[in-house]
């Protein structure tokens, strides 16, 4: 009988009735993932005499606040969380520079060794940093730059997948586009600026997010090039931290969740441009 | 990207200018929070009392201490002022060149004799190579046996109790040591530090000495460690865990900073001590350490008593551009030993060691000090990083998964003669 | 007129180039030049002070012979294995379990996501706290009946204490890339499918797996260059320890060259590290491209 349907069900509940087991199965596993940083808040409240009670309490009996306040005071922290933005935001700036720049010039030009240079930068890509540490860090060394922050951000300026990412990109656009303006009389500084960059705009913030990821938790290179406590960031900080304070549990998950949280903060408001940056990698690349 | 590049140049400019405004004598020490307590307030007096010049203090973590420190000097970018121990001060960093000769005029003193005569006899010789002097001891080292004398009570000994040898220690520390119902061991009788490479090799000296163990020949040619002293050295380590049943690597808290967290946590019941480590257990725990006694450390042959000797030591960079005022700096931290006696617990080897006021009040002072005098420096070799982690590997693997001693040791031979290539 | 035509052309391919200078100048220097350098320094002896002193292929055949350095290939190998086979086939069933109707997948996505963004610097310490002697693990195994596991200090299982958190951390970063290739596929391909009578597990074996194929690929070169260069986990958690059972290829270069002095080994051991990924990279692709044609 036609017309004599059931009354709809409400699209949430028709799912959960769909899907009751993998639901289960996902909340379990979304459990498993947050435990450990359950773990660490929980932790970070506590007495060092009471982390390894048995059985765990994961409400801590009281909040002990000054874990967070004492390795502040002990450790310059905040010294290191400005570094690694300092750091993280001026790389990431030269990774949108460099790579919507050498993107274009590899997708819409064809001087000679157009395709050579492309190729050298591409193949850097597939040579792990740690393969040529060694005398990247001598390099830096002769320069002069080991603590500073022209040593920390210049020469990670350049990222060779945000390049061949961009040219990708920028390939799809038509190129009468980029004519039109050229018969319109704009410079081709210009055309960068008006046409590349505002088409380019999903891209470069895909870009934008995945670079700065990178170079927040960068860990080798600073830890080479930053061995004074002025120039140390964030990860090399608290690695420090850790291996000098390293049994006061309750400080370290303190200070850890700490260091954490401007990331998690970050990441939650940003957080579907965040996952859709990842996705176009894999989709694009 | 151009303004980017002006504004890090700015940048590095601005901070390299104001470095320029006076002297800056930069000094770098490992992390143990008693010592880095007295430096910062030895850093501020010496500032107040000369104004023109700054001194930067900067604390490495202890993991990473020995080859920040190496990498940092030899590509000239390390601090004025080191503290550094005198193995890999004698076989890394004056080899290299990496530090200078003592600045005599500059510390203030007229000539060599009159500085040697400030300390115990062997005083200067971890920071000496051909007759040079390069440093001046900041910490002088040597080996007690601890024990929690209330755990040594409820397992019906005497308080009085003392070991003269390896044997008798091992018998009674199996017999503190305690498991739980499944048969796990919960508590320790007697136990020692794993490390980093540097822990593994120092203590490992302890009874390397005295069974006359050497890593290296005399000429420095190839390694020796494949002696059966070096395996009766290890094996007195290895009897403890495996025959006597009183010590477990694997349940070592692996703490860095505060190397005795076992003893001073209530795991283990006895342990080695050196003078700075009782600092750290009556700050850990005062109760603890009200109940814990010192007693020399057993002998292979208790005759014939051999103890060894180990130091760290104050150097200026030869990179320096300060090395006048840094030598000037090193005199003001040494012209304080009553201070780093009783604050730190650190012997600074200066010939009148007993008659300081604060010796009085230094724990197990006649002790410390006789064991010091008899003391020798332990063998010198070259690449004491390399050397170091070689020599850990092989130990974990006897002490973690039982490995044959003469065996490794053959494989240990091998690397270490690699080691010199 | 041809003449203006051909100048124009010129500026622009000027421009063009000037474009890509920054780029091709911050990688010549500091890319390029340091692995041309690399090459250089591994059939040299130096050690940071005065200047390297040719020594042939010595170096390369003290790495070859070293047993030590044998021990370090098989261990990036086991950990590169070991945590990325279970990171992409649990990632590939996490983005299916993602890709159906179920309530709250997005929120589900989020939440694996979140360990992609913590350094490991962090990562490392709760994990090693984690796995503590009297730690949250080792008394969850106690309350199972299961003996204690000392982690980080027996041989056998510092490998896997360093595993496990990889694949916690890694997860959800694989999970996102194969949902997006998922959502590629469209949904009109399954409804065919269903009407000519395959089941779930035939189209996920004809629709989803050829198609996800380009994906797949991606994020198993990723996956291996990321295996075979890991640094941080071994270096924060074991420090490649005990007895080197976690020294992988990365921490011996550090190892090598930072610690020992060792400017030239540690050079010709980024020469092979740099061989073995380059080797991996070729093989996939040409797996690849065969099963493409």
């Amino acid at each position: 009988m036609p017309g004599a349907s059931p009354r709809p069900q409400r699209p949430f509940v028709r799912r959960l009735r769909e899907h009751p087991l993998l639901l289960v199965a996902l909340l379990l596993q979304s459990a498993l993932v947050l435990l450990p940083l359950i773990y660490m808040l929980s932790t970070s409240f506590k007495l060092p005499v009471e982390v390894f009670e048995v059985p765990m309490r994961w409400i801590p009996r009281e909040l002990r606040i000054e874990n967070y306040v004492e390795p502040l005071q002990q450790r310059p922290f905040v010294r290191w969380f400005i570094n690694s933005t300092i750091v993280a935001v001026s790389v990431t700036f030269l990774n949108l520079v460099t790579s919507v720049l050498a993107g274009y010039s590899f997708a819409k030009f064809s001087y000679p060794g157009r395709n050579i240079l492309f190729g050298f930068i591409l193949a850097t890509f597939f040579i792990p940093l740690e393969a040529f540490i060694v005398p990247l860090f001598i390099l830096v060394r002769d320069l002069g730059w080991l603590n500073t922050y022209a040593g920390l951000i210049i020469p990670a300026g350049g990222n060779a997948f945000a390049i061949f990412f961009m040219r990708q990109n920028i390939m799809t656009l038509p190129n009468d586009l980029i004519e039109a303006a050229r018969i319109d009389g704009a410079s081709e500084p210009r055309i960068v600026l008006s046409v590349i960059l505002p088409l380019m705009r999903t891209a470069i913030s895909s870009i934008a997010i995945f670079c700065f990821m990178w170079n927040w938790n960068s860990f080798l290179y600073p830890l080479l090039v930053a061995t004074q406590d002025a120039y140390r960031t964030l990860p090399i900080g608290l690695a420090s931290f850790e291996s000098a304070y390293s049994t006061n549990y309750p400080q370290l998950m303190a200070v850890s969740f700490l260091a954490m949280l401007p990331v998690l903060i970050v990441f939650f408001v940003l957080q579907r441009q965040f996952i859709e940056a990842i996705a176009l990698q894999g989709v694009k690349g | 990207m151009r303004t980017a590049l002006h504004l890090v140049a700015a940048l590095t400019l601005a901070l390299a200018t104001t470095a320029l405004a006076q002297t800056t004598i930069t000094f770098w020490s490992h992390t143990h929070p008693p010592m880095v307590d007295l430096n910062e307030a030895l850093v501020a007096e010496f500032m107040a009392a000369n104004p023109d010049i700054r001194v930067e203090y900067q604390v490495i973590p202890n993991n990473l201490f020995f080859e920040q420190m190496i990498v940092a000097l030899s590509t000239g970018t390390g601090p004025d002022v080191i503290n550094m121990g005198n193995v890999q001060l004698t076989s890394d960093y004056i080899p290299r060149g990496l530090v200078v000769p003592i600045d005599l005029e500059a510390s203030g003193y007229e000539s060599l004799e009159q500085l040697r005569s400030e300390y115990v006899p062997a005083g200067l010789d971890g920071a000496t190579v051909d007759g040079v002097v390069y440093g001046r001891p900041s910490e002088f080292n040597t080996d007690m046996l601890m024990i929690y004398v209330p755990d040594l009570v409820a397992a019906g000994y005497p308080e009085d109790w003392a070991p003269a040898t390896w044997d008798e220690l091992g018998e009674v520390a199996g017999n503190l040591s305690r498991f739980d119902e499944a048969g796990n061991q919960t508590h320790r009788g007697f136990d020692l530090v794993y490390l980093h490479a540097g822990w593994y090799a120092n203590q490992l000296q302890v009874f390397a000495s005295q069974t006359g163990c050497r890593f290296y020949n005399e000429e420095g040619t190839e390694s020796i460690i494949n002696s059966p002293e070096c395996a009766e050295a290890i094996r007195i380590w290895a009897d403890m865990i495996y025959e006597y049943g009183a010590a477990d690597p694997r349940l070592t808290a692996g703490e860095s900073t505060v190397p005795l967290q076992d003893y001073i946590s209530g795991t283990v019941s006895m342990t080695f001590v050196q003078p700075w480590g009782m600092e750290l257990v009556r700050e850990g725990d005062p109760e603890r350490w009200a109940n814990t006694k010192l007693v020399p450390v057993p002998q292979v042959d208790p005759e014939n008593p051999i103890n060894r000797v180990s130091g760290y030591y104050w150097a200026v960079n030869a990179n320096s551009n300060v090395q006048p005022e840094a030598w000037r700096f090193i005199d003001f931290l040494a012209s304080h030993p009553g201070r780093w006696l009783i604050d730190v617990n650190f012997l600074q080897a200066t010939a009148d060691m007993d008659e300081l006021a604060e010796a009085e009040d230094f724990p197990y002072a006649d002790q410390w000090l006789t064991t010091l005098e008899a003391g020798q420096f332990t063998e010198v070799y070259p690449h004491a990083n390399e050397t170091n982690e070689a020599v850990r590997a092989a130990l974990e693997s006897i002490f973690l998964a039982n490995a044959d001693i003469e065996q490794t040791l053959e494989t240990l031979k091998v690397s270490l003669d690699r080691v010199l290539q | 007129m041809p003449r203006l035509r051909i100048s124009v052309r010129a500026r622009q391919n000027a421009w063009g180039f000037a474009f890509a200078l920054p780029a091709v100048v911050l990688f010549g220097v500091f890319a390029v030049y340091p692995i041309l350098r690399t090459f250089y320094l591994s059939v040299h002896r130096y050690s940071l002070v005065g200047t390297p002193e040719y020594v042939g292929a010595a170096n390369f055949r003290f790495i070859l012979t070293d047993p030590g350095f044998a021990q370090t290939l098989r261990n990036t190998g086991f950990y590169a294995l070991g945590t990325y086979v279970p990171v992409l086939a649990l990632a590939l069933v996490m983005a299916l379990a993602l890709n159906t109707g179920v309530p709250f997948r997005n929120v589900f996505r989020v939440i694996n996501f979140i360990p992609v963004v913590i350094s490991w610097a962090i990562v490392a310490i709760v994990w090693k706290i984690l796995f503590h002697h009297q730690g949250l693990i080792n008394q969850a195994l106690v309350q199972l009946g299961f003996e204690r596991i000392p982690w980080l200090q027996s041989t056998s299982a510092a490998p896997w204490a360093v595993i496990i958190p990889s694949i916690w951390k890694e997860l959800g970063f694989y999970t996102v890339i194969f949902l997006a290739g998922l959502q590629t596929i469209p949904r009109i391909f399954y409804e065919a499918a269903r009407i000519d009578g395959a089941g779930t597990l035939q189209a996920f074996r004809f629709i989803t797996l050829p198609l996800l194929r380009p994906i797949l690929f991606f994020a198993t070169i990723i996956a291996v260059i990321e295996g075979v260069k890991v640094f941080i986990p071994q270096f924060v958690m074991t420090g490649g320890g005990p007895s080197g059972a976690t020294k992988v290829i990365a921490v011996s270069i550090y190892e090598t060259a930072f610690a020992f002095g060792r400017m030239g080994r540690a050079a010709a051991m980024s020469v092979l590290l740099f061989a073995i990924v380059l080797i991996l990279t070729l093989t996939q692709n040409l797996v690849y491209g065969r099963d493409r044609s």
